[in-house]
Order: C-alpha cells, then structure tokens, then sequence
C-alpha cells in the first residue's frame, strides 16, 4: 500500500470520526421531538404572547411545593402542595387568569386562581415530556414520551373548556417530528417526512380528532426543531439535521436558510428564537431579522475575558438589542434552556447585541433555582424555610423574600 | 420543796415562743434531743445489764473525764455518798428507761424564753424544769442546742431524775437526801446520778449508735435553698412542627418553713427546648419562669433518726409568670418571637437528707403554663396542653 492509499484510507477514517463525533452525533442530542418546550425548559416569567410577567411561579424543590411570588410587591401570594411531590413537577403560568399548571411525570394539574384544583384534565399514559403554552389564548399542548399529544382549552380562571388526546400519526405514515404554537393559537407539526402541517387545536379538540389546515412538504430532512417566530407568526425557523430554515407558512417556502457547520450547543424561544453554534473559536448565534436568517459572531479569546462555559439559558431580545446567557464550568450536555441543570459557578452575561458590548456580568448564586427575566435574576436558595432572593441585573441589587414557607411545614 | 414559776418575758406570747416536741424532727432541737434520750436510755439498759458486775465503779470519776468539769461533781463525792448514788442509779435505771420508753408518760417542751426557777425566794436562771407532777419537762431550745452531747445528757439526765422519788418523795433540787446534806444536797445528788449517767454513756459508746444521725441533715431547719435541673414535657401538637415539646433547664428556688407543715416557696426555672424540624430548620426556646406560692410538708416514715424519717415530701403550689423566647432559624439567619403568660404548677418533691443541711431532692409536677407565640407575623404557636414538669437538685436547710 503506497503512501496516497494510506494517506486516503486514514483520512477516511477521519472524516467517519469528524463525522461520528461533531455536527451529526450533536444533532442527535437535539433529537427529542419536542412540541414547544421541553418540560426542564418552561418558564413561567415570560411567554411569547403575553410577554414578561411579575408573577413567578416555580416549583421549590426543598420543599417540593409549587410558591406564587409577586415580584412587584416582593410577596410570596400562595403555595400549593402538589401530587406525586417527590417527582420532578414543572409550572406553567397564565397571567390574565392567574392560574397554574402543574407538569409532573406523572401527569398534570391545574390550580386554578381560587387555590381549587383540577387533578388530571386530560390522562396520559406515557410522561410529558413537553409543552406548549398560548395562555392569551388559553391553549396547551402537551407531548408525552409515548408520543400522545394532549390539548387543553383553559378559560381565564382556568377551567378546562375542551381537551382531547391525539396519536401522533397524523397524515399517512409518518408522525410528529417537532412542534410548537405560533402567537395565533395554530400548532405547527413539522412530521418525519420533512412535511409540516397547521393544526387548528380548538377544532381538534371539538372533534376529537386532527383538524388539519394545511399540509405541505418542506423538502428538509429530519426536523429537530420549530419555533415559531413571536411576532410573526406565519415565519417558523426550523432546525433540521444540517440546516436553520425560515419558513413562511402562507408561500408554504423557505425564505431563508443557514447550513449549519459548527457544533450547536443551544437551541432557544427565550423571546427571539435563536439557535447558538460553538466551533471552539468562535461563538455564533442564528436569528431571525427582517425574514431573514442572520448570523452574529462572537470570538472566543481562550484564557482571556470572553470565554464562554458551558451554556446553560440563553436569551435573545432583538427589541431591546440584548443577548443575555448563563453558563457555567460544570460540565452540562443539554441543547435547551435549563438554569438548574448546574447549580455551581453560574454567570450571567449581556450583550448589546447590536454592537456586542458586554453591559453586565454577574455571578449567579450557587446551589439555587433561578428565573431570569429582562430586568432581574430570581434566585430560589434550597431553604426549608424558604428564601429567595431579587437581583437586579443593572444594580445588582439584592432583594430577599424569607420564611414563606413558615405555615407550609409539615406537622410531626 | 421546790416551787418553781416559769417567769417568760411575756406570757402573751407563750404559743408562739414555745413549741411541743413531736418526735417526728420539725422542730429544731427535737433530732438532738431523741439523740439524747435515746443515750440516756442505753446507757441505763447497759448499767441494768450489768448492774451484778464487780468492776462498776458507778459516781466516781473515769480517766476520760478527769480535769474536767464532769468530774468536779464526783471528786467532792464522799465514799458513803458514792455508795449512796450508786446503789440509787443501779435502782432508778429501768424505771428512767421504762419512762424514755413510755412516750406517753413525759412530755418534752420547747421554749424561746429564759427559765428563771424559784428556791429559797430567789430567782435563778436555768436551762430546764421538769413539772414531775405533769410529768412535762421543758428546755431552753437555744441553750440546748448550743451543748455538746455530754452536756446534753447531762442536763436531761438531771431533769428525769426529778422524775424519780426517795423514800416516797419526788427528788428536788433543795433539801437533803441520803448523806448528800445540806441546802443543795439534792442538787449535789442529782447532778452526782446525771454525771454517771454522762460517764456510763461514754464508757458504753452509745455515741457512735448516734453519730450518723447527728451527722445527718436535719429537717426542721427554716430557710431552704435548692438548685438543681428541671424539665417540662408537653404533649405534642399535631397542628404545627414547631412546638418544642421538651424543655429543661437550671431551677433555683428558696422555700420558708413557716410552721412544720406550712411554707413560702419562690423558684425561678430557666429552661431552654431545642428542635429539629424537617432537616435543616432549628428551633430553640427558652421559657423563663418565676412562681411564688405556698407548701405543705409531709413526712411519711415516723423515726427521725433515721434517713428515712428525716425525709419528706414537699407539695408545692404556685403561681407561675413565663417569660419566653423563640427562636428559629435554618441555613439563612431566623427570627424571634417573645411571649409571657400565667399559670399555675402543682409539684411533689421528695426530699432525702445527706449531711450536714445539704439534701437532695426529686419530683415531678403538673404545670398549666398556656401561651403562644407569634412567629414572623404569619402563625401563631400555641402552646395550650398542660405540661409535666421534673426535677431532681440539691437543697441546703438553714
């Protein structure tokens, strides 16, 4: 065997490897055939329709009870016991009807605003594993591991108007790949063929079947990803095996695209959709702007200022031109956002993203549970008596709220 | 004949300057004197026992005692007299100890007051008298606590051989009897029979029988310090984690022994509960608590003598004022609340004498200390169960 067989076969070798180990085994890990969010990724301080809110909701899982802060006030306003606490539980808010919905592995209820609640509207019988949330419109989607898809219509205080479970086998052979519920109330089902298809939820839930709009083929190859666009709704930027998609829903056409040759490390609807791409020289993030997908490029200076870790949320708002992110040095292998997956030197970073000035830089406080909004850092300490604390982003301003748990604790 | 009047300062007060011998030790000097009579009466069961030995040599001096005092009375003592009052001890000895025996045929009094005796138309100051008519002697109880044990027997001695007669006639003081002659010859007769009966005591050893009990703390003693460790139990509340179920503590406390049954109490008790709940949350309470109230005392076995008579039960009632402090915390810094409150507590101490006025003492108690404390402005920690209270400490008796 002469050098340039050698020199071919080992380069083969190489590209396998390439192969096996950068784009395409981390597209595998994006590969979870989500609708909307995953449940570690929901968040209850803000959604796409009805923006950011004072209420924060989240699970404490010292105590596993489900707190209602309002961060206005700085009150803690209520705490709910929950079903099966010893499992994992994830909270969805409704600001206009002030409600809550409990997402456990073991199912999903519903406190509606008179602290009553409704156990189990719809049965699942595999674990949800993700959610879309429409609160304005009072929709919610849940996606079981089992592939079921659960629909819920929810009047404002809560109380369930329709609901109805779907298989996942919609058009012919082929079933859900990913989805989510653009600003309209229609669920975009992108399927394994490639094809998507509009949903009209509410129909389906009338007809206790898929009450499908539209259906057309993208020609894109294994769908990972879809993330409606907030403010436009007829835009979806899919992330498919190689490749960032806009898709306009009324020409039923990529508009846009972007191949994809870095190694993604996150995939975000924190505000703007946005994809992050990590090719250890540089940091990029895919957005959308002006229909068109755009590409901003941050460079990595090892060893010195700008060196991001490992990505844990990521957040983008195009209106107010900031790029926000925490990281962390613990090792964390998840393409969506999850603040909790590390609890150990966490930093929160923003960018004006226009310009790519760095405008703060905070640590976020160990061993906690966080919820980041626009303008302050919630951290929940892991406290049986309960503290929690308000930083605000441009201050650094610490606020506490302490003992809420005082009148929760479990009697001997 | 001897006229004797009791002249006390004021008769008025004559109740509460003198006080009757119970036997059963409350009033100071009743341990001393059942000592005493106790000596007495072994060292005459021994001379009665042995009176048929040829070695008694009864009214004279012994080694132990010369050069001192005791002896005075038996050097002066002239072979007929000493013959006189050694057959005169050898013959009264069972009747004195069938008497010590007989309770009911004499009767001991205290008193506060000076005994002034009348002889000869002159007062004269004295430690005790005996109405051997009543068959009642009295005792200056100052005076006779201040004696040694010699002194002691002595003196009592002297006053039961009033008790006893010659040829008919009740032995007194003044006068002649036997050859003991001349105005003072009885005094001179008694005090020769009541210094054999201090010689005799102390060849018998019957001190040593006493020492433990001469020893040992006494309960008639007025003033009672205690210190010890106390605890409150109470039922736990099934409304809340936060109730501390047990607290314990130093206790301090002086109770006044106003009569032998009937006392003052005052105790201040610092206690302090702690709690764990859940995992990382602490708790700690701390209940100041000062009582005041009353006591009765009881003494269960009769010998005061013995540790068992001399032991007692105290039950104690009180009112109780609560100063209280709770404070919890978990891994963040907590709050304190503040509270106070009255009740009431029933206790039953049981008091077992050590030595010298030191005792200890053990009981448990009933106490309804109800109250509440507001923790953080959100609930309110109610304590309404009535509580068990224990303690166990040492007392001094003074």
């Amino acid at each position: 065997m002469d050098f340039k067989k050698t020199l071919v076969i080992f380069g083969a070798i190489y590209c396998a490897v390439m192969a096996g180990c950068g784009v395409n085994s981390l597209s595998d890990k994006t590969s979870d055939n989500i609708i909307g969010n995953p449940t570690q990724s929901v968040t209850t301080l803000s959604t796409p329709d009805e923006g950011e809110s004072q209420n924060l909701v989240i699970f404490d899982k010292t105590v596993r009870r489900i707190h209602q802060f309002d961060l206005t006030s700085m009150k803690h306003v209520r705490s709910f016991a929950v079903r099966n606490p010893e499992e994992e539980h994830f909270v969805l808010y409704g600001q206009n009807g002030n409600y809550i919905v409990d997402l456990s592995f073991k199912g999903l209820g519903i406190f509606d605003r008179s602290n009553q609640v409704n156990h189990q509207p719809i049965k699942f019988q595999g674990v949800p594993k993700s959610a879309a949330f429409l609160p304005s419109k009072g929709l919610l989607i849940v996606y079981d591991d089992l592939m079921s898809v659960g629909m819920l219509k929810l009047d404002i205080n809560g109380e369930v108007l329709g609901s109805w479970v779907g298989g996942a086998s919609i058009v012919g052979t082929n079933s859900i790949a990913a989805g989510d519920l653009n600003e309209e109330g229609k669920l975009i089902l992108a399927l394994s063929d490639g094809s998507v298809i509009v949903v009209d939820p509410e129909q389906s839930m009338t007809k206790k079947s898929w009450m499908i709009e539209s259906v057309f083929n993208t020609e894109l190859s294994n769908i990972k990803w879809v993330a409606p666009l907030p403010k436009t709704p007829n835009q979806i930027l899919i992330r498919s095996s190689s490749k960032l998609s806009l898709l306009e829903l009324n020409s039923k056409t990529i508009i846009s695209s972007y191949d994809i040759f870095d190694e993604v490390v996150k995939l975000s609807k924190f505000n703007d959709p946005h994809i992050v791409m990590n090719n250890g020289n540089e940091v990029k993030v895919a957005y959308v702007e002006k229909s068109q997908i755009k590409v901003k490029t941050f460079y990595l200076h090892k060893m010195k200022s700008f060196e991001m870790n490992y990505l844990m949320s990521s957040n983008l708002d195009l209106v107010k031109d900031t790029w926000s992110f925490v990281d962390t040095k613990e090792v964390v292998n998840y393409f969506f956002n999850d603040l909790d997956q590390s609890k150990k030197d966490r930093r929160f970073v923003r960018y004006r993203f226009s310009d790519a000035l760095a405008i703060h830089n905070m640590p976020v406080a160990n061993d906690t549970q966080v919820e980041i909004a626009d303008s302050f850092i919630f951290a929940l300490f892991p406290r049986e008596l309960g503290y929690a604390v308000r930083y605000e982003v441009e201050t650094g301003n610490a606020s506490p709220l302490e003992r809420f748990n005082l009148k929760y604790i479990p009697v001997d | 004949m001897r006229n004797f009047i009791f002249l006390f300062t004021v008769l008025f007060f004559q109740q509460s300057t003198a006080s009757t011998f119970v036997g059963n030790g409350g009033n100071a000097g009743d341990i001393e004197l059942q000592m005493t009579l106790g000596q007495i009466q072994k060292s005459l069961d021994y001379l009665d026992r042995d009176k048929d030995a040829e070695a008694q040599n009864l009214c004279v001096c012994s080694k132990s005692f010369e050069g001192r005092p005791l002896c005075d009375v038996l050097n002066h003592l002239n072979s007929e007299q000493v013959s006189f009052c050694s057959k005169f001890i050898i013959q009264k000895a069972p009747e004195i100890a069938r008497i010590l025996t007989q309770k009911r045929e004499l009767s001991f009094s205290w008193t506060h007051q000076e005994i002034e005796v009348q002889e000869e138309g002159k007062l004269r100051g004295v430690d005790a008298v005996t109405n051997a008519k009543n068959r009642s002697i009295t005792l200056n109880q100052k005076r006779f606590l201040e004696m040694d044990e010699n002194e002691k027997i002595f003196l009592v001695g002297h006053e039961l051989f009033h008790l006893t007669a010659f040829e008919g006639k009740t032995l007194e003081d003044e006068g002649e009897i036997g050859p003991f002659k001349g105005v003072d010859g009885g005094r001179h007769f008694i005090n020769a029979l009541a210094a054999t009966v201090v010689l005799q005591a102390n060849e018998y050893g019957v001190f040593r029988a006493y020492e433990e009990a001469e020893r040992r703390s006494k309960s008639y003693k007025k003033n009672w310090i205690t210190l010890g460790m106390g605890s409150v139990s109470t039922a736990n509340n099934p409304n809340t984690a936060f109730d501390i179920e047990k607290a314990s503590g130093g206790q301090v406390g002086y109770r006044y022994q106003w009569t032998q049954e009937i006392g003052l109490l005052a105790h201040f008790s610092a206690l302090k509960g702690t709690k764990k709940i859940l995992s990382t949350i602490e708790a700690a309470e701390n209940r100041n608590i000062f009582g005041l109230g009353a006591s009765y005392r009881w003494f269960p076995f009769s010998n005061p003598l013995t540790a068992s008579g001399q032991s007692h039960f105290i039950f104690g009632g009180t009112i109780d004022l609560l100063d209280g402090t709770y404070k919890f915390h978990d891994l963040n810094p907590g709050t304190t609340s503040k509270t106070s409150s009255v009740g009431y507590a029933l206790t039953c101490n049981y008091f077992i004498p050590f030595n010298s006025g030191v005792w200890a003492y053990g009981g448990m108690g009933y106490s309804n200390l109800h109250y509440s404390f507001n923790l953080d402005n959100q609930m309110d920690l109610n304590y309404e169960n009535n509580g068990t209270t224990f303690a166990l400490g040492v007392s001094y008796g003074f």
